[in-house]
């Protein structure tokens, strides 16, 4: 009845080549570096953990489970948050399960989408009191927002729908209207990212189903299509996992994050922030080049990463860049007008948790990568997060607001000279 | 009435912060998953092996809605965090259950253990299916339990986290599904 399987066989030969090794070392030599301890009972290298190495330290590893509840409101880590000199970070909205996606309506209205919770809620301020509730529930992975001209748009994980007028209909929201219903189905990386850009048109993510794999025909996509959810098609190809991405209003491109493979190493591949110069033009590389310069073990073979596009900046290995959104506002200092904040949700895949935070990233007067600086840190403790930020928008007095779903809640940062 | 209503609205403002239901709905618990955590129910769970944090995961999730059934949502809907918490203790600290007498139909068995080994069901739930801190127990549970609640993933009326088990059933048919529950609710001591 017993099976052996490859992951116990791979462990039985670690241990024994770390024992020859220790037989064979002289009396008073250096000590080898501490070795990870041995996993007991491995989980399978399938769906997440597909492409894992079948050695202790990574067999450690696995995707983070956050909290079953919420953090209330007093005991959120507010005040282990460090932002620069003169800005202020205070508790936004608690309470609200897979607090992930934020987007602002005209009349201040902020929405908020989850992953997992299958919920959207929104966020008004009366007479000086905040109230969140939730708009919509029962969705399907509903991690894509869009607020253009009055409606809601929301992604799930196979359609795209819309609420005409939402913000005048808060306590009674109107049936949600579906407009495209061609996402793709696996789930791994099913949920979506959804945008307007520039050019009125409905931006949303496809991205790869998979760890590493070649993916089917229309994944690893981002669709452009008009806003009634008609001339659908690709604008971006070669992603791997994009949650996040923005136009920036020096130039009307469309700049979006990546997320790279797992699995090839502690410290590499990076995560991306990539921009689109040739929209429908350009592939990024996913599955045969990540980060621009570092060949698939696998599918790379036999391709030139020169062939593909690569990113404007390595965003640290493993991090997880997710929403991401140029500052176009006034309340913060001048350095900060036409800059990047990056949410970075921090590794599950890295031995040492690294990121965690919000960044900002400064182009330069091409619109290219110069410089990123932490903004918003300190969620590790021990090695552990105590918060991990998804999600950034601005408010329309130029605040920036930061979702968290490991605590469920949405922070303030606000800026007085 | 008006009194509990009162105190109704008085606790609002501290509703998720301290036990209010569970106690007094304890016995209502066991009344469906039965006592000395074996369930006697049809289509329900034994609850017994079950770890503290997956129970709690479970509970708000029924509680949130994120997870169906109409019972449990009944149960748990006005409950507080405290009291989802309380329920998650007890629930850890039923006994497992025991195998049955019944040894199973030993074709079937077969054909569970090469399920088993193909899903490769033993690498997240237990060499020996007990489960794990965030994961369930397997063994001797209800046959029509687990059997429901595989045919929930493979129709993703359940997905659970990261849709995880949605990608393990989904290449199985619904034959090798029932084996497998057969074989799991079955396995000796």
């Amino acid at each position: 009845m017993s099976v052996i399987r490859p992951a116990h066989l791979g462990m039985l030969i670690a241990v024994g080549a770390s024992a020859a090794m220790l037989a064979g070392s002289p009396a008073g030599a250096q000590q080898d570096p501490k070795a990870p301890p041995a996993v007991e009972n491995p989980p399978p290298a399938e769906g997440p953990l597909m492409g894992r190495p079948e050695t202790p330290g990574a067999q450690a590893l696995a995707p983070l489970a956050p909290p079953p509840l919420v953090t209330p409101a007093d005991k959120l880590p507010i005040d282990k948050i460090k932002v620069p000199d003169g800005f202020k970070v205070e508790v936004f909205a608690s309470g609200i399960k897979n607090a992930r996606t934020l987007r602002v309506g005209d009349e201040g209205t902020v929405f908020v989408g989850n992953w997992q919770a299958n919920k959207v809620w929104a966020i008004t301020e009366k007479d000086g009191k905040r109230e969140a509730k939730v708009l919509y529930e029962d969705l399907d992975w509903p991690n894509g927002l869009a607020f253009h001209n009055g409606t809601l748009y929301i992604a799930e994980h196979k359609k795209i729908s819309k609420a005409e007028n939402i913000e005048a209909n808060l306590d009674n929201p109107p049936k949600l209207v579906t407009i495209y219903d061609k996402l793709g189905n696996p789930r791994p990386h099913g949920w979506r990212f959804l945008g307007v850009g520039p050019d009125e048109k409905l931006y949303v993510s496809n991205s790869s189903p998979c760890n590493i794999c070649m993916p089917e025909p229309g994944f690893g996509e981002i669709r452009r299509m008009n806003l009634d959810g008609s001339g659908a098609e690709a604008i971006v190809r070669g992603v791997r996992n994009t949650v996040g991405f923005d136009w920036n209003p020096a130039n009307n491109q469309l700049y979006f994050t990546d997320n790279n493979r797992d699995w090839l190493s502690e410290d590499l591949p990076n995560g991306e922030l990539n921009r689109v110069t040739e929209p429908g033009k350009q592939h990024f590389g996913f599955p045969f080049c990540h980060q621009g310069d570092l060949a698939d073990p696998e599918f790379g073979w036999g391709y030139d990463c020169k062939d593909f596009t690569p990113p404007i900046a390595k965003l640290g290995p493993h991090v997880a860049p997710l929403g991401m959104r140029f500052y176009t506002s006034d309340m913060f200092p001048e350095k900060y007008d036409g800059a990047i904040f990056i949410a970075r949700h921090g590794p599950w895949n890295r031995t040492k948790k690294i990121a965690a935070d919000v960044v900002v990233v400064q182009l330069n007067d091409e619109g290219n990568f110069e410089s990123m600086e932490p903004f918003l840190t300190g969620l590790i403790e021990n090695n552990k997060y105590i918060g991990r930020p998804v999600d950034v928008t601005v408010m329309h007095d130029g605040s920036l607001l930061v979702s968290d779903d490991w605590n469920g809640a949405v922070y303030r940062v606000s800026y007085t000279k | 009435m008006r009194l509990a209503l009162i105190a109704l609205m008085l606790f609002a403002g501290t509703a998720f912060a301290e036990t209010k239901h569970f106690p007094e709905r304890k016995e209502l618990c066991l009344g469906c998953h039965g006592q000395n955590g074996v369930s006697p129910t049809p289509q329900t769970p034994s609850l017994g092996g079950i770890p503290e944090y997956y129970a709690l995961l479970q509970l708000v999730e029924f509680r949130d809605g994120n997870r169906k059934s109409d019972i449990m949502r009944e149960m748990v809907k006005d409950m507080t965090d405290d009291d989802l918490r309380a329920a998650a203790t007890f629930v850890a600290e039923q006994p497992r259950p025991p195998a049955p007498e019944d040894p199973g139909n030993p074709a079937r068995m077969q054909r569970g253990v090469e399920l088993a080994a193909k899903a490769r069901c033993g690498q997240c739930h237990g060499k020996k299916f007990l489960g794990g801190e965030q994961m369930p127990p397997l063994r001797n549970q209800r046959e029509d339990y687990l059997l429901k609640a595989l045919l929930d993933f493979k129709a993703e009326r359940r997905l659970g986290n990261r849709a995880a088990m949605v990608e393990v059933v989904t290449p199985l048919g619904e034959k090798d599904l029932a084996d497998l529950a057969h074989y799991l609710a079955h396995i000796e001591e």
